[in-house]
């Protein structure tokens, strides 16, 4: 009696036990998949008008969607939109839209929601509205339920590229939500309510926003326009952390899956020795160059700008201060490069020497001027490039003091020739992935933009009208080759210290899969609905708590 | 009377620092709105967005449109965040407040023994152990404190929090402050897993307090201790540790409290460090990065703070000293 009473106990316990085990893992499976995402930017708001940093595009890029989606091979493909059509003066853009894609709130994305979009963007103006100025508020027309028309003043040929920041924006969901404003019915557009909302048809919709804290998302169970697959994305969530040494430790740690690119070079080093971390490093499609203010003497002599070029070491540049890259090549980021047989200026001490010698000015003249290189004071990588460049300066007998200073002090200063810095570093990116929204920099049009950018003041008629050339040619091939002449002249004047593309490093841990580089533009790299969790990794399970 | 005029200064304090802030960020060089609209923005833009924010006003047109927001519960919309900056301080303001109280909490609790015991056992080897203890607290930067203690205890150890607030989902809000709230609620996991999160960056930044706060309280102790009224309560037979804590204590700390109250609106300047270390949502992390991209309203709503936290400090203070020290309300 007592024995059987004992394998009676035992056995139920075993019973109990593997019961208990499975229930486990049953709950364990039910457990939603997150992707935690660890970045340095805060999302300043979520109206998508308004995005303003890395962070934010990154998000608009889950909690939206668009006409068109970046490919790198073919630029773009179909999104919300199923096909467009050109006209052939370049000035009218119809797109016919798919049928039955949602927004958020279960209801149908029409020509109307595109239509309210572009006309609050226009309307209201902001930093996504710089990229579609021509249009003027009120020209976009709804043709009919899907069919929607831009009508553009002026031929731009980046348009198509520019609508991968333009974001569908829900027209009743804003105008149910908004409040008294300056815009006459549509009160302020719905200003206060993007703010901390969203009204997106994107992959994610959002959960909730702690601003500087954290952003969650959840999938949106009825998005029809990736398949899902399995194992993939149920939770996306952003924690904002600015100390990049924090946001190494927690990934380490495991509480976070992937960061952004902001984890510096040092510390990556040391990621690569975790097995169970993986880095990966993509050329980022940004131009580092010393802006050159060629209206202030001796900067406005040619050869003295070639002198500058060749005295410059990039290859320390990039190979010490920042974690790799490769040297640039003319104003153009490879991914955008017209041709690929632009020169690069090499370090060449006596050729920089020979050049100052072909200039108007004498070396006592040389020696005389007292210039400034303005670098972002909060930046260690601007602050060491710019010693770098003053360094390089000496060695050719310029006198270049380097200046930390804040961002908003150097835009300013750009403004007018007279105030805009000898020499301004900035890391030009393409938002846009387009050459003209390289060129334009090369163009009187970008004089005086509140950018470093602005302050190049460069102008040479041959290369504004190959530009505007290529910008009215409707052949991609004829327009390529316009702008792969300007590419050449522009190298050849120098306006600007050509310095290089850096290395971007993503680390993420091994159990993610998904990640792609390139895209075919710059944000879309972290557009969670591709990504999938080996949910069978021992690591996965660990950190997130399986 | 004596309120009423304590709050007419304290008023013409804070209008005061207010006009003076409002001026010099908008005379400081720098265009935040050219910013804040990112590369490619051209004039028109610039201007427009100018207007939209009553820029292109005089100066004194738009100072008297500010405190008419103020009336209204707002207080400029900020170029960091793009709302209201009444509506940011309000998320953020208790997460910094209650960081700092957290902290100079643990500063007074931990300097007040540390202090008494360094004075009664003066050059002793504990009394040499306490002021390496707050050499350390002044000479280490919270920057290297903050990441060495995230390291240790969050990493090696792993049982702290790195960074945030909170893991689980927040209390039921009522005063802001998570610890109050979840006890107010009786959620007892919120409050468990708030005070985790709180622990090390209230330590962190308890530490430059905490060695100032020893060290005022030793030396008064040592002061106190060579006064007749000890020598005599001795002679009585009273208990040293009576003597030293209900009476030398109470004498010794009116100079620390002053200092205290100098500290916590002082901690708010400086606790942007550790809120940038430890991913802390507060508003001094806000103000400075308000202040490096001149986001004019956010400079000026951060700072019309904390001169709201300084007088409001300094009234609390000078009225406990009268709770301390009778003679000082009987002077009034």
């Amino acid at each position: 009696m007592k024995r059987q009473f004992i394998w009676m106990t035992v056995l139920s316990l075993m019973i109990g036990w593997a019961l208990g085990g499975s229930l486990q893992v049953a709950y364990a499976q039910q457990k939603p998949i997150q992707i935690r995402l660890g970045n340095a930017m805060a999302v300043p708001g979520l109206d998508p008008k308004d995005q303003t940093n890395a962070s934010a595009l990154n998000v608009a890029n889950n909690l939206y969607d668009t006409l068109i989606y970046p490919d790198p091979e073919k630029k773009y493909v179909p999104w919300i939109a199923e096909s467009w059509k050109v006209s052939p003066d370049g000035l009218k853009y119809t797109f016919r839209l798919k049928k039955g894609i949602l927004f958020h709130d279960g209801t149908e994305i029409t020509a109307e929601d595109v239509v309210f979009s572009m006309d609050r963007i226009t309307t209201m103006g902001g930093n996504i509205a710089t990229n579609f100025k021509t249009i003027k508020p009120g020209s976009t027309r709804a043709r009919d339920k899907y069919t929607v028309e831009f009508n553009l003043p002026d031929k731009y040929p980046a348009f198509m590229a520019s609508l991968f920041l333009f974001k569908i924006t829900n027209k009743k969901l804003v105008l149910k939500n908004k409040q008294p404003g300056p815009y006459g019915e549509n009160g302020d557009y719905g200003q206060k309510f993007l703010q901390t909302n969203e009204a997106g048809s994107g992959p994610f919709a959002l959960i909730e926003h702690k601003h500087g804290d954290y952003l969650k998302g959840k999938r949106f169970e009825k998005y029809s326009l990736t398949k899902r697959q399995p194992n993939s994305v149920d939770e996306m969530i952003y924690y904002f952390i600015p100390e990049m040494v924090t946001m190494a430790t927690r990934l380490q740690k495991g509480e976070l899956d992937l960061t952004d690119t902001t984890i510096g070079p040092s510390i990556i080093r040391e990621m690569k020795k975790n097995p169970n971390l993986v880095v990966e490093e993509h050329i980022w499609p940004a131009t580092w160059m010393a802006v050159i203010n060629n209206k202030k003497p001796p900067l406005d002599d040619p050869y003295v700008r070639r002198a500058i070029n060749y005295a410059f070491n990039k290859e320390v540049g990039y190979k010490q201060i920042l974690a790799g890259g490769r040297p640039l090549q003319g104003p153009l980021p490879e991914m955008l490069r017209e041709c690929k047989d632009t020169y690069v200026y090499p370090y060449d001490l006596e050729k920089a020497k020979a050049m100052l010698k072909q200039s108007k000015y004498s070396a006592d003249q040389l020696k005389e001027f007292k210039m400034e290189f303005a670098a972002v004071a909060t930046s260690e990588r601007f602050k060491q490039i710019g010693l770098l460049f003053c360094s390089n300066m000496k060695d050719i007998g310029l006198n270049v003091q380097m200046r930390a200073v804040r961002w908003d002090d150097i835009c300013q200063a750009a403004q007018k020739p007279e105030t805009a810095f000898h020499f301004a570093l900035n890391a030009n990116t393409a938002k846009i992935p387009h050459s003209v929204a390289f060129l334009v920099w090369f163009t009187p049009e970008g004089h005086g933009v509140g950018y470093p950018m602005g302050g190049i003041y460069y102008s040479n008629p041959k290369v504004n009208e190959l530009i505007r050339q290529g910008n009215e040619a409707m052949d991609p091939g004829k327009q390529s080759d316009y702008y792969c002449q300007a590419q050449k002249m522009i190298t050849d004047d120098a306006p600007v210290a050509f310095g290089f593309e850096n290395i971007a490093q993503y680390p993420y841990w091994r159990y993610v899969k998904g990640f792609k580089f390139p895209t075919g533009a710059q944000y879309f790299e972290h557009r969670f609905d591709r990504y999938t969790m080996d949910v069978n990794d021992p690591m996965f399970r660990k950190n997130q708590g399986w | 009377m004596h309120f009423l005029r304590r709050l007419l200064y304290m008023m013409l304090v804070i209008v005061g620092v207010s006009m003076l802030m409002f001026v010099l960020v908008r005379v400081i060089p720098g265009d935040p709105i050219a910013k804040a609209l990112g590369q490619g923005a051209d004039a028109a833009s610039i201007k427009k967005m100018r207007d939209q924010m009553g820029l292109d006003q005089p100066i004194y047109i738009q100072y008297f449109r500010y405190i008419e927001g103020i009336t209204r519960g707002q207080l400029g919309m900020s170029l960091v965040e793009y709302r209201d900056t009444a509506e940011i301080i309000k998320d953020k303001f208790p997460a910094t407040l209650e960081l700092i109280l957290a902290s100079m909490t643990l500063a007074v609790i931990l300097a007040i023994p540390l202090g008494v015991v360094s004075a009664l056992k003066r050059n002793s080897l504990t009394d040499h152990f306490n002021t390496l203890i707050s050499l350390i607290g002044v000479s280490f930067p919270q920057f290297w404190s903050g990441l060495m203690v995230q390291l240790f205890f969050g990493y090696i150890l792993a049982f702290l929090p790195i960074t945030g607030r909170i893991s689980g989902p927040p209390p039921m809000a009522i005063t802001q402050f998570f610890l109050i709230d979840s006890l107010l609620t009786l959620n007892f996991p919120a409050f468990w897993d708030a005070l985790v999160h709180l622990a090390a960056p209230a330590f962190v930044l308890s530490l430059a307090p905490l060695a100032n706060i020893t060290r005022l309280i030793r030396a008064n102790m040592i002061d106190e201790m060579s006064k007749d009224y000890i020598n005599v309560s001795k002679a009585t037979g009273m208990p040293q540790a009576v003597i030293s804590f209900k009476y030398m204590l109470r004498n010794a700390f009116s100079p620390a409290m002053t200092m205290i109250g100098f500290m916590i609106p002082l901690q708010m300047g400086t606790a942007f460090v550790v809120e940038q270390v430890f991913a802390w949502p507060g508003i001094a992390r806000f103000g400075a990065e308000a202040i490096t991209t001149n986001d004019f309203n956010g400079a000026v709503g951060v700072t019309l703070v904390i001169s709201v936290a300084v007088v409001v400090t300094n009234f609390i203070v000078d009225e406990l000293y009268g709770v301390l020290d009778p003679r000082i309300k009987l002077r009034r």
